[in-house]
């Protein structure tokens, strides 16, 4: 892949390497398809911390995570993510509390991720693009 | 704040292994709605995903994993209908018999295993996903007996929950909008009572499957999988064509080892048959009948949560 080096050295290790790995496959293969391979895209990234500050206060957001929660049929899924990514509580001590392994807690945590995500495409399909 | 701005592979990885914060989700649920080929990569994703979480309710196949003849559940659910109804048994006879015909396996059994040992001693059996509480109601109502499969740390919520999953197999015994009867024979007192919103909760991790011991033939209600939502590829569409057409050389070559020939009209004395063609010189009209049976049977076997790989 295109400046794969440059990709390695850059990763963060917030995700599994495999997850990582996924992205940048599908993403590379999706540009070479739309012949759009770009080395030094001009479309600036979100990444950085900072960035999500401001988006932190920001109560108009198009999109209401709230919502998209109560639609999710799996009480344990809305409550990993709840714990997780709302109230930023760390995953071992999550893991703790449920009584399950941190590797267990990974693959709920995913299939919930997962899950969530399935509801906000399809959300989109339904009633097009906000 | 930046519309434009691209979601990095980064931030994107650690979303889908859940490693963002609520305003990192946010930012990405956001541009859900505006970003084509973000939403293309999370369908992707959802499609490859080797937690097997499809872009479609996949239904169960494999549960009720027996080891060492110990979740022996599916099993004493259908002894306990024997008995009731009176069918001469013998215990041990029902271990071996379900062992020998693979339908307890320490893998995991199969769903559609569960009511093979009531068939094997000559009950009527129908299985069927996504039930509902008022099937359930009509089934006992004619006297019927009813097996379903549930999570069972969800049927009791003071277990811990470590996966969602259809791991044990209860006898329904009646059914009201307040709670459920059941045996279970996991229990020490095997008939209990459970609210009906765990027994729900429990139940859905099945996809409500249940299987219904009839009294006669005239109960049976055939009850096919729904698979509309079941969206297939170019390549799998071919497949339909060819497995229509095998299945047509299939069905001829069985009629024609049985004595029957080529007759304009169906004459079931002298063994003719209209069909006995080759599949290209059938009417269109049996065709699709050939068709409609290829097309559901690949959208079944993606709904049980398998794919169909081109090598």
């Amino acid at each position: 892949m295109d400046d794969d080096a440059q990709k390695l050295k850059d990763f963060e290790y917030r995700s599994s390497v495999y997850t990582w790995l996924k992205v940048l496959a599908i993403r590379y293969f999706i540009k070479k398809r739309d012949r759009m391979i770009d080395d030094n895209p001009e479309i600036p990234l979100y990444d950085e911390p900072s960035q999500f500050q401001q988006q932190e206060e920001d109560l108009t957001a198009k999109c209401d995570l709230e919502r998209l929660l109560s639609m999710m049929t799996n009480d344990r899924y809305v409550m990993v993510i709840r714990r997780l990514m709302i109230e930023d509580r760390a995953p071992e001590q999550l893991a703790d509390e449920m009584g399950i392994t941190t590797a267990n807690l990974y693959n709920i945590k995913r299939r919930a991720v997962a899950q969530l995500t399935q509801i906000a495409l399809n959300d989109i399909e339904e009633y097009g693009k906000k | 704040m930046a519309k434009n701005k691209k979601i990095s592979d980064e931030l994107l990885a650690a979303y889908l292994d859940g490693n963002t914060s609520h305003a990192e989700t946010k930012v990405i649920l956001d541009a859900l709605s505006t970003d084509k080929e973000l939403r293309e990569i999370l369908d992707i994703t959802m499609n490859i995903d080797d937690s097997n979480m499809a872009s479609f309710d996949v239904l169960p196949l494999m549960a009720l994993a027996a080891e060492n003849s110990k979740n022996i559940c599916s099993v004493l659910c259908e002894a306990f209908i024997l008995h009731k109804r009176e069918v001469p048994y013998i215990d041990k006879d029902l271990l071996d018999i379900a062992k020998e015909n693979k339908w307890l396996k320490p893998q995991g059994a199969p769903l559609h295993a569960i009511g093979q040992l009531l068939a094997h001693y000559g009950l009527i059996i129908t299985r069927r996903y996504n039930a509902v509480v008022d099937d359930i109601s009509q089934a006992l109502s004619a006297d019927n007996d009813v097996i379903v499969a549930v999570d069972s740390d969800k049927l009791y919520p003071e277990r811990e929950d470590l996966e969602d999953a259809p791991n044990h197999a209860v006898v329904v015994l009646s059914v009201n909008s307040d709670s459920v009867s059941l045996f279970d024979s996991s229990r020490k007192e095997t008939i209990v009572t459970v609210s009906i919103k765990d027994f729900l909760k429990a139940w859905n991790e099945s996809r409500n499957y249940m299987v219904r011991v009839l009294q006669s033939v005239d109960d049976y209600d055939p009850q096919p999988i729904n698979l509309e939502d079941i969206q297939l590829t170019d390549d799998l569409l071919e497949l339909r064509e060819a497995i229509a057409e095998n299945a047509h050389e299939v069905w001829a070559a069985a009629r024609k080892k049985e004595g029957w020939t080529y007759g304009k009209v169906r004459d079931e004395a002298n063994k003719k048959h209209p069909d006995l063609l080759p599949y290209s010189s059938l009417p269109d009209s049996e065709k699709e009948y050939d068709r409609i049976m290829a097309i559901d049977t690949i959208r079944l076997v993606r709904k049980l949560g398998f794919d169909i790989i081109k090598k």
